[in-house]
């Protein structure tokens, strides 16, 4: 099956459970098949969880885990724990709930910086280290961080550094009034989650994520992207810029996106469509831009529309 | 500014050389606000200036035409500064309060910020409209085309779309620029001429006329008395020869008539000014007081009717017209200087017979003013100065002075008698207006030749400044009359003398507190206008001019920077693959208007999909180019001549539009 046909079905599947989110779906996907993670920055209820169970559910025998960050939450309780198996004398090794394929980590921000970041080599690395032992992770390792934007009370907001581990972040955000009443409909008596067929196999999802990595970028996009990470740097508004990880994300989310959109190159529109969730988490703007009213998303919008981008 | 073009032009070349230099300050809201300050600072001294300089009339067009300069320091850290637009909080003390509170405790904020870039654009367009040369036939349509001109630069689509807005804006223009011609014509009649219209040809008078006259309390002249017992009780601004009923007038006071008095200085200063015209050079012993006060051009100067010369007065031209108005061209607002008087004789011509005896028509045939001059043997008494006692003593005796006029005025249709007939027989009572006409009519009956004249009464005297105020009300009209023994003209006041009693109000405190302003205005203007003090002004306040300057230079100085440092994006060397969609661009731009730098070529052009409806060739013309442009792989053969096609077809589409 072309890779294209089988992003399609995925998408469509995914779709039928979360409604009126398309854009957001979409990209969640593509970074999904990008090889990055994402971080969700949403409301309670908007439908994160549901998200990442469809994409779970979707694929056939995949696994899927959900862990609720809270300040006491350790690193094992992620990780996994050597436990001493009393008939054979010996440490027996509990994998925690990161050996998964896709990974709900919901109120990323209300763990301890320690829990975090024993997460975060996980993503960035695709291995965890556990009393000295290199466990690796599965190649089909994704995961879903969210953290709740109003509440800041009793938080560890992710430092800059940990921010960059995620390849893009968005928001779902509340959909229109008709969707919602559509999903009311859908959920009168049974949740529609129950009844999502996997619409793609494992195998075909491994074997999307090698088509994307083949998906044609030109040289003069490679420029463009980099030129717009590099525009963040020695902005006046900017206190720490975009890193090359960002450019190489760019890359990545877009050329997964390219096959979403059913072509087997990249064009400057998708670059722009996914720049402003790449690049924006990873920006620490100067003080007096922070205090006057626009966010980093504005800024990064503003570069882009005086980047130059080739026609 | 119009009118100052080497300071608009620096202006100008300040505000715009921020295009071409990439020098620039990270200026933030403490800059912000010390401009705001400075430009506040800079705005009151103005202000105090052109109080200082003018009058209150041209005050405010005067303050707006100086706007641009004032409000540079504004703009120049809105051009010349990183950040594109600057938080409403800079001009209010408590808003900045309230923001470095939020700030410091880390509490959210709805910050709302604006270009000054805007303000700063409309502030130049008023002032240019107020400038000097604004009424020039080339101002108004050069006007609109610069502005038309900027618009199209600016938008790029459809320019003739702009054209009957362009037409009707300047057909508005046009229409707001004779609204403030008439404005300014008013104004400039009603008051910039002097505080009550003055017109040497014609005076308006209240005769006939119903309601309470009302002036202003305002000071207008301000006398000391430098040699002599005393001052003059009554300065004269014209005498006026011929009655219409209502209106006195003179047939003999147009510019012609106006006689330069440059032919007439002696000592160096001092004009002459009495009739004949042999030079009296014995004035400097007569007596003489000091006169203050502002003056524009061709104000009257109030004189006595037998002054003889004035001196010290800094003026550009100074006039005299056969009944005796003198009219200065000063050089400032406020003049200062002496008049000498009591010379005994006029600076005003013999009468002219029969101009000088001549009454009204209606007057002659109602007979009321030959039966007054019979009932009181006018004719039969001996000389000049017992003719004037019996009709003073009449009008004092059988006459009330009245500020509420009730006479209305006589119609020659209706027979009802005169205003001055209704004044002498029934009514009887009026302001000076009537008492001045009503005499110089009884004279001219009884055979003497008499004037109008309007000026001022001195007698409001400030003992503290040993000074005398003439203030608005101090306003009054009078005779006056030829003595033909001493062959000179008299001022013969017939006004019952308590009138300046009745017509002078206990001043109220703004009243008082506005003399005060207004006393130190014009004596630091006098004191400004002395040779010495007038450079050591000027140099003071350049010397704290440059000093600011220097100051703010050295600082802005020390903390420029470049903007080379922001662009760390370099453009592609590579080689760029060309397809036909590209020939396309030229037509589109017409349609839709220049394509920002970062707005892609496919989403740019997609704004043609509501202009061609039902045309599938412009999405697959855009998905070919997509393909054959950012698609490494060389595209197949069949691509390339497929494009072609379907951009001609569009381009074909898009002439038809």
């Amino acid at each position: 099956m072309a890779a294209q046909t089988i992003a399609r079905k995925l998408e469509d599947a995914v779709g039928t459970v979360v409604r009126g989110q398309e854009p957001v779906v979409r990209r969640v996907l593509a970074c999904m098949i990008s090889g990055g993670h994402v971080l969700l920055e949403d409301f309670p209820g908007t439908g994160k969880t549901t998200l990442a169970k469809a994409i779970a559910r979707s694929i056939e025998d995949t696994k899927f885990t959900r862990v609720q960050f809270t300040p006491d939450l350790l690193p094992s309780d992620i990780l996994g724990i050597s436990v001493l198996d009393p008939r054979t004398q010996e440490f027996r090794f509990h994998p925690g709930p990161v050996f998964t394929d896709i990974l709900l980590a919901d109120e990323i921000n209300r763990a301890s910086p320690r829990t975090q970041s024993a997460l975060l080599e996980a993503m960035g690395e695709r291995q965890a280290t556990i009393e000295g032992q290199r466990h690796s992770l599965d190649g089909l390792f994704f995961v879903i961080a969210t953290q709740n934007p109003v509440e800041f009370r009793g938080t560890y907001p992710l430092p800059e550094a940990q921010m960059d581990r995620f390849s893009l972040q968005c928001s779902m955000g509340y959909v229109s009034m008709a969707e919602e009443a559509e999903i009311l409909l859908d959920q009168a008596d049974s949740h529609p989650i129950d009844r999502l067929q996997p619409a793609v196999t494992r195998d075909e999802v491994v074997s999307l994520m090698e088509a994307a990595r083949q998906v044609r970028f030109s040289e003069e996009l490679r420029h463009y992207a980099v030129s717009l990470v590099a525009a963040t740097r020695g902005h006046p508004k900017i206190q720490l810029p975009a890193s090359p990880r960002a450019s190489l994300s760019l890359m990545k989310v877009s050329q997964a996106l390219a096959l979403f959109e059913g072509l087997d190159y990249v064009s400057p529109e998708l670059i722009q469509d996914v720049a402003v969730d790449v690049i924006a988490h990873r920006l620490v703007l100067a003080p007096e831009a922070r205090y006057s009213g626009n966010g980093a998303r504005e800024l990064v919008a503003e570069l882009i529309e005086s980047t130059p981008v080739p026609v | 500014m119009t009118g100052r073009p080497l300071l608009g032009l620096m202006l100008a070349l300040l505000v715009e050389a921020r295009h071409w230099t990439a020098l620039r300050w990270d200026f933030g809201e403490r800059e912000f606000s010390r401009a705001w300050q400075l430009t506040t600072v800079a705005v009151l001294l103005a202000t105090v200036l052109i109080w200082l300089d003018g009058n209150r009339y041209t005050a405010l067009p005067n303050m707006l035409t100086w706007l641009p300069p004032l409000l540079v320091p504004m703009q120049f850290v809105q051009g010349y500064g990183l950040r594109e637009a600057m938080p409403t909080s800079v001009f209010s003390f408590l808003a900045r309060r309230r923001h470095e509170r939020n700030l410091r405790l880390g509490l959210p904020e709805e910050i709302t910020e604006f270009n000054f870039g805007n303000i700063y654009f409309v502030c130049v367009l008023i002032a240019s409209t107020l400038g000097n040369n604004a009424y020039s036939w080339t101002f108004l349509p050069g006007m609109v085309i610069l502005c038309g001109w900027m618009l199209v630069h600016r938008n790029q689509t459809r320019p003739w779309l702009l054209l009957p807005v362009l037409a009707l804006a300047g057909a508005m223009a046009l229409l707001g620029e004779k609204a403030i011609e008439r404005a300014e014509e008013w104004i400039g009649t009603a008051t910039v001429r002097g505080p009550s219209r003055f017109d040497p040809k014609i005076t308006r008078t209240h005769i006939g006329w119903s309601g309470t006259v009302t002036q202003s309390p305002e000071i207008e002249w301000r006398l000391r008395l430098v040699r002599g017992k005393t001052v003059p009780r009554l300065l004269r601004k014209a005498s006026y020869q011929q009655f219409l009923g209502t209106n006195w007038t003179n047939t003999r006071s147009t510019d012609e008539d106006f006689q330069d008095l440059q032919s007439r200085l002696v000592n160096e200063t001092a004009y002459e000014l009495l009739q004949p015209s042999e030079l009296n050079t014995e004035f400097p012993k007569l007596p003489a007081f000091e006169l203050r006060g502002s003056a524009f051009e061709e104000s009257p100067l109030p004189l006595p009717g037998d002054a003889a010369a004035v001196s010290g007065f800094d003026l550009d031209g100074i006039e005299r017209d056969p009944y005796g108005t003198v009219r200065v061209f000063p050089k400032h607002s406020v003049i200062n200087g002496s008049v000498f008087w009591s010379g005994g004789t006029n600076p005003e011509e013999a009468p002219v017979l029969p101009d000088d005896l001549r009454l009204p028509n209606a007057e002659v045939r109602a007979g009321v003013l030959q039966e007054i001059v019979d009932d009181l043997r006018l004719e039969e008494l001996p000389d000049l100065r017992s003719k004037l006692s019996a009709l003073r003593a009449w009008f004092g005796r059988e006459f009330r002075y009245s500020r509420r006029l009730t006479i209305s005025r006589g119609n020659y249709e209706t027979n009802k008698p005169t205003a001055i007939d209704q004044f002498l027989t029934e009514v009887r009572a009026g302001h000076c207006e009537y008492f001045a006409t009503s005499a110089a009519l009884i004279l001219r009956t009884a055979g003497i030749p008499a004037r109008y004249a309007t000026g001022f009464a001195v007698a409001e005297k400030d003992t503290k400044r040993n000074e005398y105020i003439i203030r608005g009300t101090h306003g009054h009209a009078w005779c006056r009359v030829w003595d033909n023994a001493n062959l000179q003209w008299v001022d013969f006041d017939a006004t019952p003398p308590d009138w300046f009693g009745n017509a002078t109000p206990r001043p109220t405190r703004a009243q008082i507190f506005n003399d005060w302003l207004q006393r130190l205005r014009e004596d630091f203007f006098v004191w400004r206008n002395q040779p010495g003090n007038r450079i050591a002004v000027s140099l003071s306040m350049s010397l704290v001019g440059a000093a600011l300057a220097a100051f703010v230079f050295f600082r802005l100085w020390r903390s420029r920077r470049r903007i080379e440092s922001r662009s760390v994006v370099e453009s592609y060397a590579g080689t760029i693959v060309r397809t036909p969609l590209h020939e396309l661009e030229a037509r589109a731009v017409k349609l839709l208007g220049h394509r920002a730098p970062g707005e892609s070529f496919a989403h740019w052009l997609g704004r043609l999909r509501p202009l061609l409806p039902d045309d599938e060739s412009l999405d697959e013309a855009i998905q070919l180019h997509q393909r054959m442009r950012f698609d490494p792989h060389p595209a197949p053969d069949d691509h390339l001549p497929r494009l072609r096609r379907l951009v001609n077809q569009l381009d074909g589409r898009i002439r038809r539009r």
